[in-house]
């Protein structure tokens, strides 16, 4: 009985924050369409815009599995799943949160800075990147003969 | 932008349109009329750019921090112990019918067995401990 006492506490509590949260997607949802309709296209030549839309893509997914379940009290998706899918939402929001610093002036230099050195160094991280796949080639392909 | 140009509504839309453009040329945005134009835009637009759209992220951000951390994980380990407190309920009660079953046959066998006791004495099962005694 406490168990269930508690599940229904639990529901309830989740019923309202996935409602207000679903509310806030619907209004960013509407906000990037309308920027996709005034843009056209070129929508998608910024890069935040890709970003923006991947994590409201992925949150609204999240979402729309986490009220599946909690509405039918049933585990449809598996919990790893769901995890899995609203971590990364949460990073490129987070990662976006980095970007509205913009905002004031005071850390818009320090954001610029890091964008900017991200990007002039992109080049340089390619063949970094290309380092390391070789010599983790070599190591994985090199110690798979300990394993047979 | 309309407090700017009463007379044709699209001429600052159109200025901020070139200079919010990633294409445009860095030059421009060194120009004295250029940054003073953006100075008093900004004046008026960052006020409503946090108030109608930053603010309203940091509650977004807030309450799926909330369920993707808490809420979710506990909801669904509450569910799944729901579920197996409920298999276990009810596996408790099948064994408890089936011990009720097999005390009402143990019991049904020795009153049979007081019944119609065996011609040379010997009786087996509960029937024969009551026999006997």
């Amino acid at each position: 009985m406490k168990l269930s006492a508690e599940h229904d506490a639990h529901r309830t509590q989740t019923l309202v924050f996935v409602g207000i949260a679903l509310c806030l997607i619907s209004y960013f949802g509407f906000i990037e369409l309308r920027q996709l309709r005034q843009s056209g296209f070129s929508y998608f030549y910024d890069t935040w815009n890709f970003i923006d839309m991947s994590s409201w893509a992925l949150n609204f997914s999240f979402m729309s599995m986490f009220f599946l379940c909690v509405v039918l009290r049933e585990e449809y998706f598996q919990r790893e799943v769901i995890l899995t899918i609203g971590s990364w939402g949460m990073f490129l929001m987070w990662f976006k949160v980095f970007y509205w610093f913009r905002l004031f002036s005071s850390y818009a230099y320090y954001v610029r800075l890091i964008m900017q050195t991200i990007s002039d160094s992109r080049k340089f991280m390619i063949l970094v990147v290309i380092i390391l796949i070789s010599f983790g080639n070599f190591i994985y392909v090199a110690d798979a003969t300990n394993y047979g | 932008m309309d407090w700017l140009f009463d007379n044709n509504k699209n001429n600052a839309e159109h200025l901020i349109t070139i200079l919010a453009n990633e294409s445009t040329s860095q030059e421009i945005y060194v120009k004295e009329p250029i940054r003073l134009f953006i100075e008093l835009m900004w004046v008026k637009f960052k006020p409503r750019i946090i108030v109608g759209v930053f603010l309203p992220y940091v509650v977004y951000l807030s309450l799926l921090y909330t369920l993707t951390g808490h809420l979710l994980n506990s909801f669904l380990i509450n569910l799944a112990e729901m579920r197996f407190m409920s298999e276990v309920c009810a596996y408790a009660n099948e064994l408890h019918q089936a011990g009720e079953f097999m005390k009402r046959v143990s019991v049904a066998g020795g009153e049979a067995d007081k019944a119609s006791p065996s011609p040379s004495g010997s009786s087996t099962g509960a029937g024969a401990a009551t026999a006997g005694h």
